[in-house]
């Protein structure tokens, strides 16, 4: 399936305004209490893991988390996030693809990698396609936590 | 009816007319043995000029080369003294006499030459000649030579006996002169042969060369060595591309002259014969290399070298090398000569480049292997860990107020972790071959900031420095090289620079620097730290790595430097580093 493909499908809301959702549904004091995150990584291990430690930080909202493409694009749609963090790294090799589709998005969120093991090649590629930051999974959150919120305000 | 036996019948006894007959046809035979055993054109044309002369009993002999057309294109003489050969204006042309001679195809005997209607009368300075004798030479009913014997000594004429004996010569010389003639075309068509044949063997060598498996410095060496055979060269030498730095280092030198038959073994395109050569990958060749070229080494010349060809090696879209030979004394270089080795580069031209990119592909493949292996081997050792090491992170932080001392212990266990990943991530680095050895740093250097150039049109610069490079081994090289990417990377998303300096070199404190200076907007170090994301602390690591440090200096409108510090002793080994050049 290409990014493409994903986009077609919609997966997402296009055709409403991202602002009007919000309102309808009410969540626009949430929005304005905090950066609001969706992780999408296939361990789900790692992505609860991840959601309970970055719930912890007082300004990040973890909107919620995924591992399942087509899970991803529904949930990214609907659920308007700032910020997607990212693993690229995938046994289905769709991370790149993923990331393509949401930056395609209307409204995109602004996409940070967080990823295994880095490689140059990946880093490039990642960045190319429209991350703002290509990062390492190190058990030190609060490096991670700055970031994501530097990146949310880029 | 032979005339012996008509003259034979004059009287019962041989009379003494019957003996000089006798005698002179045994002349003749003698003549005609030795005509046939002189295989030289010329030297068969004098023999039968002086056989003719003497059988004739003439004062004066000539031999005659008919062009075909009309005229005469030699002329030989037999009986002129020094004098009288320099006093005559020009040479017969081939009109009267001759012309009529030509012309019939029959021999003529006069009494005096004067006489005949033909006649037009001699060249200005030509000796008084009356009695003449002249018989053509016929190989296949045409006429391929004339022979003209005049003054016949101690008679007023020739004989028709004479006519007849010069006749019988004049069919030998035929054959003679065909034969002597075949021969020297079989002699120059033999040589031609052997030389194409040299030609293609060459050529044969070196496509079974191009596509063998020979390492490069070997295929060079053989390659050399046969162009230096066949041309007779004294010394050769070849030069390749140094892709990075764009100037063209000497790869091999055979022969004389030394070891090296210049000052400096780079040359830039355009400098010197070599890059001449190079630039505009058309070959050259002199015969005064004294007066030719400044990076000449003077013992050259003294050694008698004189002549020097060049060739370029080519690749396609580019020139790869260049191969020169040299030779003592001067030495005329043919057209020939220069296809031939235009040829022999283009074939070494892309041996070299084959060699180039087998390398190139050999690692590529590795590494790829590698690189799957290792992502499915550790990337979920990782993934695990990492799960644990955060839900550990989310309890410490949880009941930190609650169990102080469960949460330091928590935090050396997450410390420990940590370290276990980072093992795991070096651990596929170091699945990962060296991509760039030391040898190829420069050159990897150049592919970056050339890429860099096209992606970005920001004017850059790369400087290294050759000595820098004999401390660094081949994992630092690597790294070195990340760093540059790293650097770069960064410049191209914020910097807005305009021009990038990138340089290698070693500082005065045995340290070695790499620098990457930008002329860009820069940025507020201590409050915009985010700015470089996981560039910088990439680039740090790295850094780190090689036991070294990294330096970024830069403020609004200063642009940005970085700079990479690395202690020599780290860098070098006790292991002596491989000189090989290429696998």
């Amino acid at each position: 399936m290409t990014g493409y493909k994903i986009h077609q499908e919609g997966y997402h809301l296009s055709s409403l305004g991202c602002r009007s959702i919000l309102a309808i549904e009410g969540w626009s004091e949430i929005r304005l209490s905090g950066t609001r995150l969706y992780i999408i990584d296939e361990h789900v291990t790692v992505r609860s893991a991840l959601a309970e430690r970055l719930e912890q930080a007082a300004n990040l909202h973890v909107v919620g988390h995924a591992g399942d493409v087509e899970e991803v694009m529904r949930d990214v749609g609907e659920l308007q996030p700032d910020i997607v963090l990212l693993e690229v790294k995938r046994k289905d090799g769709m991370g790149l693809e993923i990331l393509r589709s949401i930056v395609a998005m209307d409204c995109s969120p602004r996409l940070a990698v967080l990823t295994s093991y880095p490689t140059k090649w990946e880093e490039d590629a990642a960045l190319r396609a429209g991350a703002v930051c290509y990062m390492m999974k190190d058990i030190d959150s609060e490096e991670l936590i700055r970031m994501i919120e530097w990146c949310a305000k880029k | 009816m032979s005339h012996e036996r008509t003259i034979r019948t004059k009287g019962e006894e041989p009379t003494n007319e019957v003996a000089t007959l006798d005698s002179d046809l045994q002349a003749l035979y003698r003549a005609t043995l030795s005509l046939v055993s002189d295989l030289s054109l010329d030297g068969v044309l004098r023999r039968v000029i002086h056989t003719a002369r003497d059988l004739s009993n003439a004062k004066y002999a000539a031999l005659g080369i008919p062009t075909g057309d009309g005229e005469l294109s030699t002329f030989i003489t037999e009986g002129l003294s020094k004098e009288e050969y320099d006093r005559i204006s020009h040479q017969p042309k081939g009109h009267g006499l001759i012309g009529e001679m030509l012309r019939t195809g029959e021999s003529i005997r006069l009494t005096n030459i004067a006489d005949h209607p033909k006649s037009v009368g001699f060249p200005e300075g030509h000796p008084m000649m009356k009695s003449f004798l002249g018989v053509p030479i016929k190989a296949y009913g045409r006429s391929i030579g004339q022979i003209y014997l005049s003054e016949k000594i101690g008679e007023p004429e020739f004989t028709f006996e004479d006519q007849h004996l010069i006749e019988m010569l004049a069919a030998h010389a035929a054959a003679a002169i065909e034969n002597a003639r075949l021969y020297q075309k079989v002699l120059g068509s033999e040589h031609q042969l052997a030389e194409r044949n040299e030609e293609l063997g060459l050529m044969y060598s070196m496509a079974t060369a191009v596509s063998s498996s020979m390492d490069l410095d070997r295929l060079l060496e053989v390659m050399l060595d046969r162009v230096m055979n066949i041309f007779h060269a004294d010394a050769g030498e070849m030069f390749l591309l140094e892709e990075a730095e764009g100037v063209y280092r000497k790869a091999i030198h055979l022969g004389g002259a030394s070891d090296a038959f210049w000052e400096i073994d780079r040359f830039r395109v355009g400098e010197g014969i070599i890059g001449q050569v190079a630039l505009t990958g058309s070959p050259k060749w002199t015969n005064d290399l004294s007066g030719d070229d400044q990076f000449l080494r003077k013992a050259i010349v003294e050694s008698g070298y004189e002549t020097l060809v060049c060739a370029p090696l080519i690749a396609p879209g580019k020139v790869t090398g260049v191969l020169s030979l040299a030779f003592k004394g001067r030495r005329p270089v043919e057209d020939r000569e220069i296809g031939l080795l235009g040829a022999v580069g283009a074939g070494v031209g892309i041996a070299v480049e084959n060699a180039r990119l087998y390398r190139r592909a050999r690692r590529v493949a590795v590494l790829e292997e590698r690189e799957r292996i290792g992502m499915d081997l550790h990337d979920g050792i990782i993934q695990s860990i990492y799960a644990i090491g955060l839900g550990m992170e989310y309890t410490r932080l949880s009941y930190e107020d609650k169990v102080p001392e469960a949460s330091s212990r928590m935090e050396q266990a997450i410390g420990g972790l940590n370290k276990v990943i980072r093992d795991i991530r070096n651990y596929i680095l170091d699945l990962q071959p060296s991509r760039i050895r030391t040898d190829d740093l420069p050159e990897a250097l150049g592919r970056l900031v050339r890429e860099f150039k096209a992606n970005t049109l920001i004017e850059v610069e790369l400087k290294v420095d050759e000595d820098a490079l004999e401390y660094i081994q081949d994992q630092p090289a690597e790294v070195l090289f990340h760093i540059a990417q790293e650097a770069l990377a960064n410049t191209a998303k914020h910097a807005r620079a305009s021009r990038v300096v990138v340089s290698l070199r070693q500082s005065s404190e045995s340290e070695l620097i790499l620098q990457i200076i930008d002329n860009g907007h820069g940025f507020e170090v201590e409050t915009q730290p985010g700015l470089l994301g996981h560039g910088l602390s990439n680039m740090h690591e790295r850094a780190r790595q090689l036991g070294g440090e990294l330096e970024l200096v830069s403020s609004p409108g200063e642009g940005t430097t970085i700079t990479v510090r690395i202690p020599q002793d780290r860098l070098t080994s006790a292991t002596t580093r491989s000189t090989t050049r290429y696998e």
